[in-house]
């Protein structure tokens, strides 16, 4: 199973065509892998991940990131409207798998009781890496990690930039402007490289079929 | 022998939990003409998953990879015609809550051009597969 190592939520009001890059210390002694969703609605109940936003006919209402170096974990919010707006936030961590330290119990401002029942269906962690590359010079370089599940399985990634130092969950990609790609099919993951500067990719991959 | 049915432990650390998922397609049409700086959009919804679920997709394209990129957002860059001429624009995919359950997928390109710009020939399909989770914080 996934295993949740750090939560952390709170808000941030950004003016009108304005942007934030709110920084949240997380305490731990290396960059967590961090993932996060967030609203504009106190109460939670319409909520989006992380580079997706609701869209008119202008684009993006909203540019919503997150990313971590060493100390801290980010938010970062442009916003495309003509008004304020409080965002909240919502993000958890995971262990990069080349990390092995004692870690203390998640933070217990969420829930403080964590329960794990049989009954749930919770993901189920087949494989898990880190892959680095050197710069591509600009090139693409693809490499791929074999899963042979014979199915295309739920997979979460992230990208450790040497020239900008934070760790970044993919959830953007563009083969014309992006330094990462990541794809998976029935039998392995691809991560290509584009790059003028190392990179790591630190992928997770699942049991479970992607639908 | 008892079944685990409702067998509970607690955690110093909490996990995901798989809650739906679902598919849908969004299909470009080719050589369409758009005015200057004009905006093509079309969407599909999805109802899947529950109120406050985190969710994850894959997406891609016929005229991209046979595999499918992990990403909630997926821009190309394509070349039609303005003026007659070779014209690159920018062709984006992308997933974003409507409501507490709903989920849209929606492909959007703009003509960046101060005259029309006819775009690349070929019918585009973008499919959308979403998992959604139950997030500690649910």
């Amino acid at each position: 199973m996934d295993k949740i190592i750090l939560l952390k939520t709170g808000q941030v009001t950004i003016g009108a065509f304005g942007f934030v890059d709110l920084a949240v210390p997380h305490g731990l002694s290396f960059t967590p892998l961090v993932l996060g969703s967030w609203t504009t609605d106190s109460t939670w109940v319409v909520s989006y991940e992380m580079n997706s936003s609701p869209f008119g006919s202008a684009g993006f209402t909203y540019q919503t990131s997150t990313d971590a170096d060493n100390t801290n974990l980010y938010f970062h919010v442009n916003n495309n409207n003509a008004s304020a707006v409080t965002m909240y936030y919502r993000m958890y961590c995971m262990e990069p798998s080349n990390v092995n330290v004692d870690i203390a119990a998640a933070n217990t401002s969420v829930n403080n009781n964590f329960m794990l029942n049989t009954d749930n269906n919770y993901t189920k962690l087949f494989l898990s890496g880190v892959w680095t590359e050197p710069s591509t010079g600009g090139a693409v370089v693809t490499r791929t990690v074999a899963h042979g599940l014979g199915y295309v399985p739920q997979v979460a990634a992230w990208f450790a930039n040497s020239a900008i130092a934070v760790t970044y969950p993919v959830t953007y990609q563009s083969p014309n402007n992006t330094p990462i790609l990541i794809e998976v099919d029935s039998s392995l993951l691809y991560m290509r490289f584009q790059t003028y500067s190392a990179g790591s990719v630190h992928y997770r991959i699942y049991m479970d079929e992607l639908a | 022998m008892s079944l685990p049915e409702s067998f509970i432990m607690t955690s110093d650390f909490p996990s995901l939990r798989n809650d739906g998922s679902g598919t849908t397609t969004v299909t470009v049409p080719g050589s369409m003409v758009i005015g200057a700086a004009g905006v093509w959009q079309s969407s599909s919804d999805i109802v899947v998953g529950s109120k406050n679920a985190s969710y994850r997709s894959t997406i891609s394209s016929n005229k991209a990879s046979s595999s499918r990129y992990v990403t909630m957002t997926l821009s190309f860059d394509r070349t039609g015609l303005n003026g007659g001429f070779p014209a690159s624009y920018t062709i984006t995919a992308t997933i974003s809550r409507i409501s507490a359950t709903t989920v849209r997928a929606t492909v959007y390109l703009n003509n960046p051009y101060g005259s029309n710009l006819t775009t690349a020939a070929g019918t585009e399909t973008f499919t959308f597969i979403l998992t959604t989770f139950i997030s500690p914080f649910a």
